[in-house]
């Protein structure tokens, strides 16, 4: 029973990516044909072709300008910009983890070992702070930024997501260090070690798969962020160049799908890499 | 601010009628003023101006900035930003106090970017008058606000048109497509019992149902809106037929029962590939049939949605010149547009003659369908003589789509269209509460 319900939901979970990635190699001519074949019947690369910017009838084809020297009208959107905005996504993920980890990590950690005035009230209003939706905050951010001169520059995400991701790194990690047993840093005390260096000599070490865990949830979260890609910059991300595949009349699934496969290959490799430091940090705190 | 410039906001005396009567004779006497328009780009010359799009041919709208910068000595900052997540995205720029000096926009948004001051009043502007004077009378109340405020120039233009299988309509014993709704119908009928199991598809969901409503009740003869705004096709009973008429095509599955989600992507596949008769929307539609090379792509053809009956809508998207935008720049910023909604300095209609190559669109002036740039860049399967006659003669932009109100109005619809054609509601409960959605939109307390 209880395989046959893991498997009903790793299907459930695999549909729409078998779905994606079954599309990135189909004509546009067969997308939505009935009934759906399993796999597509005569596979072409074109639409990565097309996405890469690479042409697909011979060097004439200049997709967005010959369109009919190509082999669909499908390059009405952005071609050749892929694997910019992704390293452009990778840049802007890592600054926000780097940045993200440092803050949270002091944060987490006096939260977790100090009781001050406003210590709780702090806690829970980082909790809070997660509820507020970003629409209400682009406006505010946006004229922040505008003032700084950062509109469009990479900065402009960089400092926008780091204020989001901050609360949830804050919790994870608090939680994490709650499970880090205080007999270390007693120790590390009575050895006349400053509380600073309790911290990089003793406590980070053994926090590692929890920071870990969760630089990988904030990259994943700056690399699928869209609204704020959306009016801080133009396109700097791969969310919004997705998007710009699609609108309101003209929908080009197959190069969607090329472009997200080829979007989607960094976060699952870091998943894939980092899943159990994942699993053990989020797990961190339900035992007790 | 533009309106108090030129001593005209919005809530001038002159209204549109006056403005448009006026447009024939303003348009001659304007010549002179249009040359003038060029010399003030040239004095106005090595200004920046920043310009927003959204993503539809990049490479294309690219090529266009910088051709016109390259004649002008202007520079050009183009800013894209995807189709969906538009309105948000520009919104928020003009909010936060970064507006573009150029900027696409949809048709709904128009009269209300005027009305906020984020886009200028183009009334006195060299050459504005001429722009107007030189469209479709058909077109330019999209254009030119009930108060006879100019709101925009074109991005593009286009018309509902039935996209059909030849040999489909003539295997059902049909000489012709249908002349009016009823007849669409009863081809639907004959060729579902032919064997093709969804013979009509259309793009039917929420976001973009009202602009069938549209069509359906112009292909029924019916006004949908009076010049003030007010839905007068709550009062013709043929409203009635149409919502019966709509309701029954999908009940009694003349369409796909997925044809309330399916995207046009799909219903090009399904009409490519024989699987349907009839594909009801924009006429360029038709070149994605063919250039998809279906099974069926070289039977498809087009027509008027009710052939010899009533008209269909026309409809388009819009450039507007940024509200702030003053001085020389401003004058530069008008020329950057006027060639990219009109013509050129040379008079040529260079970017729509683009447009028309790689995306089959239009402009909504008769010129553009005469000029031998533009036929000999159209595709050659699309009968452009019917197409421009539908923008003459057969179609109706509906000038209450504009108004700062409507997209309260549009953003209801959906929901209503789908429980009509769902069969929760009936014809004249539909009627009523589109009525209301109009009233609530109206009044303010809508979306």
């Amino acid at each position: 029973m209880i395989y046959s319900v893991a498997t009903g939901f790793v299907l459930w979970i695999l549909f729409p990516i078998w779905y994606t990635l079954s599309s990135s190699f189909t004509k546009p001519s067969k997308i939505g044909i009935h009934p759906t074949p399993f796999w597509p019947e005569n596979p072409t690369l074109n639409n990565y072709r097309i996405v890469l910017g690479i042409p697909v009838h011979g060097k004439n084809c200049v997709p967005g300008i010959d369109i009919k020297l190509c082999e669909t009208a499908q390059s009405n959107v952005s071609v050749n910009k892929i694997v910019e905005t992704m390293l452009h996504s990778f840049y802007v993920g890592a600054l926000v983890v780097i940045f993200t980890l440092i803050i949270s990590t002091i944060a987490a950690y006096s939260l977790s070992r100090y009781r001050f005035i406003g210590s709780n009230f702090f806690l829970n209003f980082t909790i809070l702070s997660r509820i507020v939706p970003g629409l209400v905050l682009v406006a505010p951010i946006f004229i922040f930024l505008r003032v700084l001169n950062l509109l469009n520059t990479p900065w402009a995400l960089i400092i926008s997501y780091t204020s989001f991701t901050l609360p949830l790194a804050i919790i994870i990690l608090k939680n994490y260090f709650d499970q880090i047993s205080i007999d270390l840093e007693e120790a590390a005390a009575l050895d006349g070690a400053s509380r600073m260096q309790t911290l990089n000599l003793i406590i980070l070490p053994v926090a590692v798969p929890g920071l870990i865990a969760t630089g990988v949830l904030v990259f994943l979260e700056s690399w699928s962020e869209f609204f704020f890609a959306l009016v801080l910059t133009d396109s700097y991300t791969v969310p919004p160049l997705l998007a710009g595949f699609l609108s309101m009349q003209t929908f080009n699934w197959t190069l969607l799908s090329a472009a997200t496969v080829i979007a989607i290959i960094p976060p699952v490799l870091l998943t894939m890499i980092f899943q159990k430091f994942i699993v053990t940090a989020l797990a961190s705190g339900t035992g007790k | 601010m533009e309106s108090s410039e030129n001593g005209l906001g919005l809530n001038s005396n002159l209204d549109r009628r006056t403005l448009l009567k006026g447009l024939g004779v303003a348009g001659l006497a304007s010549a002179p003023m249009f040359n003038s328009g060029m010399m003030s780009a040239a004095e106005a010359a090595s200004q920046t101006i920043n310009f927003t799009a959204w993503e539809y041919q990049p490479d294309t709208i690219k090529s266009l900035v910088a051709t016109w910068a390259k004649k002008t000595g202007n520079k050009v900052n183009t800013s894209f930003i995807p189709n969906v997540g538009y309105t948000a995205g520009i919104q928020a720029r003009q909010r936060g106090g970064k507006p573009a000096d150029v900027f696409y926009n949809f048709a709904y948004n128009s009269q209300k970017f005027v009305s906020q001051k984020w886009a200028a009043d183009l009334r006195g502007l060299p050459g504005a008058d001429k722009m107007v004077a030189e469209m479709f009378p058909s077109a330019r109340s999209r254009f030119v606000a009930e108060n006879g405020a100019i709101v925009s120039a074109p991005y593009f233009a286009a018309v509902h048109m039935l996209q059909y299988n030849k040999k489909m309509v003539a295997a059902a014993g049909f000489s012709s497509t249908p002349n009016s709704l009823q007849e669409t119908y009863d081809q639907c009928k004959k060729i579902k019992a032919n064997g093709v199991e969804s013979p009509y598809v259309a793009y039917w969901v929420k976001d973009f149902v009202e602009e069938y409503l549209h069509v359906y009740l112009l292909a029924g003869n019916v006004t949908p809106f009076d010049k003030k705004g007010d839905p007068v096709f709550m009062d013709d009973p043929k409203t009635l037929d149409v919502l019966n008429w709509w309701q029954a095509m999908y009940k009694d599955g003349m369409t796909p029962k997925s044809v309330l989600t399916d995207d046009p992507g799909k219903h090009t596949t399904s009409i490519a590939n024989g699987d349907a008769a009839f594909y009801a929307l924009h006429h360029y539609f038709l070149r994605d049939i063919v250039e998809s090379k279906g099974s069926a792509s070289g039977d498809i053809a087009q027509a008027k949605i009710v052939g010899t009956g009533g008209k269909t809508l026309q409809m388009g998207e819009v450039i507007q010149l940024g509200g702030k935008v003053t001085g020389a720049k401003k004058a530069a910023a008008w020329d950057f547009m006027k060639t990219y909604g009109y013509k050129d300095a040379s008079g040529q209609f260079t970017t729509f003659q683009k447009w028309a190559a790689s995306g089959a669109l239009c402009a909504p002036y008769p010129g553009f369908f005469t000029d031998p740039k533009v036929i000999a860049a159209f595709p050659k399967y699309m009968d452009l003589t019917l197409i421009a006659d539908t923008f003459k003669s057969a179609s109706d932009v509906v000038p209450a789509r504009t108004l700062p109100w409507y997209q309260g109005f549009q953003a209801q619809c959906g929901t209503i269209i789908h429980d009509l054609l769902l069969g929760n509601s009936n014809a004249r409960a539909t009627a009523n509460a589109l009525a209301i959605a109009c009233k609530t939109a109206k009044s303010g307390s809508g979306l």
